[in-house]
Parts: C-alpha cells; structure tokens; sequence
C-alpha cells in the first residue's frame, strides 16, 4: 500500500470513527448556561464551509503574487538590552514559586494555583498572548534564562573560553520538541495524576532540567530554537503576530507574514499534528464511540495483565496518539492533492513546504475548544494568586473573589468558538495560498495545487464544530 | 434501532454535507477543465478538420 493509499485510509477511517459520535456527555467545565441560538449549530458547519469556500476563491482572484514573502518588518521601537535578563528573572520567580505551591501547598487542584497555571494559564493563555504580541514566552522562559545565566557565570568564572557546543544534529529537527508536547498533552489528556500539585511540580521540573542538559550539549539557542517543546510551541503561534521581538528592537510587520515565512524542518508536521490531534482527542473523549473504544482498549489492556489504571492509561494514550495519527493522515491527504498538480517534488518536501499553514489551525482548535475554561477558569487565578498554597492566606486582598459565571454567555462564547475556527481556517488557507504562489510563480497553478487542501480544511472545520457542539 | 437514532446520525451527517458538496464541486471543476483541455487538445491535432476551421475567425468575416 503507498503511503498516500494509507493516508487515505486512516483519514477516512479516523474521521468516521470522530463523527459517527451520537450525543455525548458534555465537559463538565463548559457547561456554564444554555446557548440560545437562532440557528442549529450544524448551520454554523455550513456557514464555515461557504466562508472558507469564498476565501478559497477570493485568495485564487484576488491575491495573485506573494504579498506576505518576503517578510518585510519596521522597527517600532527599540528594547532596552537589561530587559530581556530582567523577564528572564521575573520568568525563574514565578517559575519556582509555582515549583514551591505544588510541593508545599495543599495538594488539592481547586485551591493550589499550580493545575490552574499550568492547564489555564500557561496553556491556553500564553498561546494567545503569543499570537497577539510575539514570543513573549521566549524572554521569560525559566529555563532558558537559566541556560543563559549559567553560561554567563562559566564565562566570567573560567579564564579562557568556553567550550563549543556540540552541533545539533539537523536529522533530529523539532522531534524533540514534538515529544515534549506529546508529554504534556499526555500529562494533560491521560496521566491520572494530572490534578495532583506535587506530581504536577515534579513533572515540570524534570522538564526543566531535561531542557538544561539539552541546552548544555547543543547550546542555548539551538536547543531553544528546535528542541524546546514549550519554547517551540508557543513561538509558533508568535510567528502569526503583528510583532517581532528581538535582543535590542521591537519590529512590526504584517499579521501571518512570520508564519508564511516560517522554514519548517524534520518533525514539524508532527510537531503541528501533536497540537491540532490533542485538542481533537479531547474533544472526542466526550463522545460515546470514544467510551466504546476505551472500555474495549481496557478490556485488551487487562487482557496483558495491566490493572484498571494502568489499562484506561494506556487506552488513552492509544486514543490520543490515534487521533494525532488521523489529524496528519488528514494533512497527507491535502499534500496528496498538491502532488497531483506537481508530482516533481516529494510528498516529505511538500509537507514541509505548507507546514506553516497547520499553524493558525494549531491555535483556532485550542482557542475554540478551550475558551470557556479560559473565560471562566481563567478568573480563578486572582484568588488563587492571593492565596496560591490553598492555606488561608490573604497576600493580595483577593482571596475572597470568586468566579463570575455572568460576565459571558453561553452564546458568546459559542459564536467567540465559531468565529476562531472560521477565521484560523481562513488564515490557513491564506498561508497555504502564499506558499503555492512562491512556490509555482503561477496563480492559477497555486489554486489548482490547493484545491484538495480547502477540503481539508473544510473537514477540520467541520470537525472541529461538530466536536465543539457536542461538548455543548 | 437505526432509525429510532436517527435523530442523532442525520444531524452527524448535516455536519458530514459540506464537506460532500465541497468535494463534489471541486471533481465537477477538474472535470469541467480536463474536458475543455481534452477538447482544445483534439481541435488542434485532429488531421481530418479543415484547415480554414482550424484557424481563428477574423473579424468582419
């Protein structure tokens, strides 16, 4: 079988198995109010479908030379070179602060700031905060700032210089990092002991010192660049912002240039289908084929000898990587139909080509899917900053606030869901569209290159909201 | 017990049909072209058509 027959396979397959999910049990953190909707939320699938349809064929009448490549940046102001070391403290503060609540505060995840940090904050935040404003995360990345501070210190202790870094090995490319996000989406979506403060501190520093000692063999900037899961990730969504930051300048430049001219490299596409495919399996664990799957995935587990815990682990784990298998089977497919309008260059070349197109999907799935959690989770971080060990302290006078369930419908944030997924999709098929026109120097070549793309697109699109609306 | 869900999996496939009339319209498309190219191809190379008819009508004729 070619792998283009087999992507064909397990994308037909892995999609039915999403979709034929009868009516599911909702996520319990979402089920704040009744949507009122003047349609059926199947109406928005189709509403997607004809804005992405109408993209697709604007991009092919409108936008017919690169507009985005080359990247073309201003300076808007410049940066002062103390305050990157200085976000890089404030970065190693908090970060052990957050180390200190999980192993001395009470270990409960509704009064320890620590779950809330990492699954609210850290995760669904600083994307955001990325795609707006640029890698923010990059200058306060706590171990990062300590790659650079103890490098600084061996410089200024060893008289002479120190020694090189061992070269990255380019056939390793972002892999690294696709299994560092792959461990935190385990950690996320099927590790039991994700609600646990300690376990949660003893995993992110094991992290950060699996970082340190990449960093120590490959240096700081090439092991950041390429093998910081983290640091990858969120400087992926930074590529979408209208800023750049560097050491010493603020740069502006045109939304979704960085990301058309992103180079991605070996595992960059499974980097991007590792984020897309977790936020679709945690979608699908509420559905009732994924119940049926599970407890037959159990059942073979026990079948080897695992207990009851072990096995819903693993049937998990199996489930996630299932889907990210589906979500990059999906991609194959797209590439597919690019190759059959230039057969020249390899699907692997051709992968990597349109690559930065997954990345504005990459953050309209997780912004779509956990929006609700940010809405309304997200305000639990000022009594929790108040009170960050659970025990009764008061340090910024905030500890008596609560949640405000009525600040957002329902609605609004189905429509906020909806219109994240419409315009991340739409931002993809611009991106895909720029990298065909630089590609083939032919707009009618590009279009045709893309077409099977835009039926990717409207797949996940669709998928996506079909998800979402069953979580409703 | 398929059609007492039915209410479930005809709602699955309304999200499942823009994804069909999607595909459907880009095969009619390719299709639409390949037939066009075939013809184009055929009108140039077919030995049996007069040459006159092959040429482009000039204006005033």
């Amino acid at each position: 079988m070619t792998s283009r027959r087999a992507a064909i396979v397990v994308a037909a397959v892995g999609v039915a198995v999403l979709w034929v999910a009868p009516s599911a049990s909702a996520h319990a953190i979402e089920l704040v109010g009744k949507q009122d909707l003047p349609i059926p939320r199947w109406l928005f699938g189709w509403a997607a479908a004809v804005v992405l349809a109408i993209s697709f064929v604007a991009l092919g009448t409108l936008w017919r030379t690169p507009r985005l490549t080359p990247l073309r940046e201003r300076r808007v102001a410049r940066v002062p070179r103390v305050l990157e070391p200085l976000c890089g403290a404030v970065g190693l503060a908090v970060f052990f602060g957050m180390l200190y609540a999980g192993f001395a505060g009470r270990q409960d995840a509704d009064t320890n700031i620590l779950p809330t940090m990492v699954f609210v904050v850290f995760w669904i935040g600083i994307p955001l905060l990325s795609a707006a404003f640029g890698d923010i995360f990059r200058a306060f990345n706590p171990w990062r700032a300590a790659g650079r501070f103890v490098g600084w210190v061996a410089g200024r202790v060893r008289s002479g210089a120190l020694p090189e870094p061992i070269p990255y090995p380019s056939a390793l490319g972002h892999w690294p990092a696709t299994l560092g996000i792959f461990v935190f989406v385990f950690v996320e979506l099927a590790y039991p002991g994700r609600n646990d403060p300690s376990t949660l501190a003893t995993l992110a520093l094991a992290y950060a010192l699996a970082q340190l000692l990449g960093m120590s063999v490959f240096g700081v900037r090439a092991w950041c660049d390429r093998a910081d899961g983290l640091g990858v990730y969120f400087g992926l969504f930074a590529s979408i912002a209208p800023l750049r930051w560097t050491r010493s300048e603020l740069r502006r430049r045109p939304p979704l240039a960085g990301t058309a001219s992103l180079s991605a490299g070996v595992g960059t596409v499974g980097l991007l289908s590792a984020m897309i495919g977790s936020t679709s399996f945690d979608g699908f664990t509420v559905s009732a084929p994924w119940n049926a799957i599970a407890a037959w995935l159990q059942d073979a587990y026990r079948g080897l000898g695992l207990d009851a815990l072990q096995s819903g682990e693993l049937a998990s784990s199996t489930g996630l990587i299932g889907v990210i298998l589906v979500i990059g089977a999906l991609y194959r497919l797209g590439i597919a139909g690019v190759r059959r309008v230039d057969a020249s260059q390899s699907a692997r070349t051709l992968g990597r080509t349109f690559a930065p197109s997954l990345v504005p999907i990459a953050l309209a799935y997780p912004l779509a899917h956990y929006f609700g959690v940010l809405a309304y989770q997200g305000q639990a971080v000022a009594y929790l900053a108040s009170d960050p060990l659970g025990e009764g302290a008061d340090l910024l006078g905030t500890a008596s606030a609560t949640i405000d369930y009525g600040w957002i419908s329902a609605t609004t944030i189905w429509y906020v869901q909806v219109g994240a997924l419409i315009a991340g999709h739409a931002a993809a098929l611009a991106v895909a569209h720029e990298r065909a026109l630089v590609l083939y120097d032919d707009a009618t070549l590009a279009v045709r290159s893309q077409r099977v793309m835009l039926v990717v697109m409207v797949v996940f699109t669709s998928l996506a909201l079909f998800l979402l609306s069953e979580a409703a | 017990m398929v059609l007492a869900h039915a209410g479930h999996w005809t709602t699955q496939l309304l999200y499942v049909a823009p994804v069909a009339i999607v595909v459907l319209a880009l095969r009619w498309q390719a299709w639409r072209e390949r037939r066009q190219g075939d013809a184009a191809a055929g009108s140039a190379s077919d030995p049996h058509q007069p040459e006159e008819a092959q040429r482009e009508p000039r204006a005033g004729r």
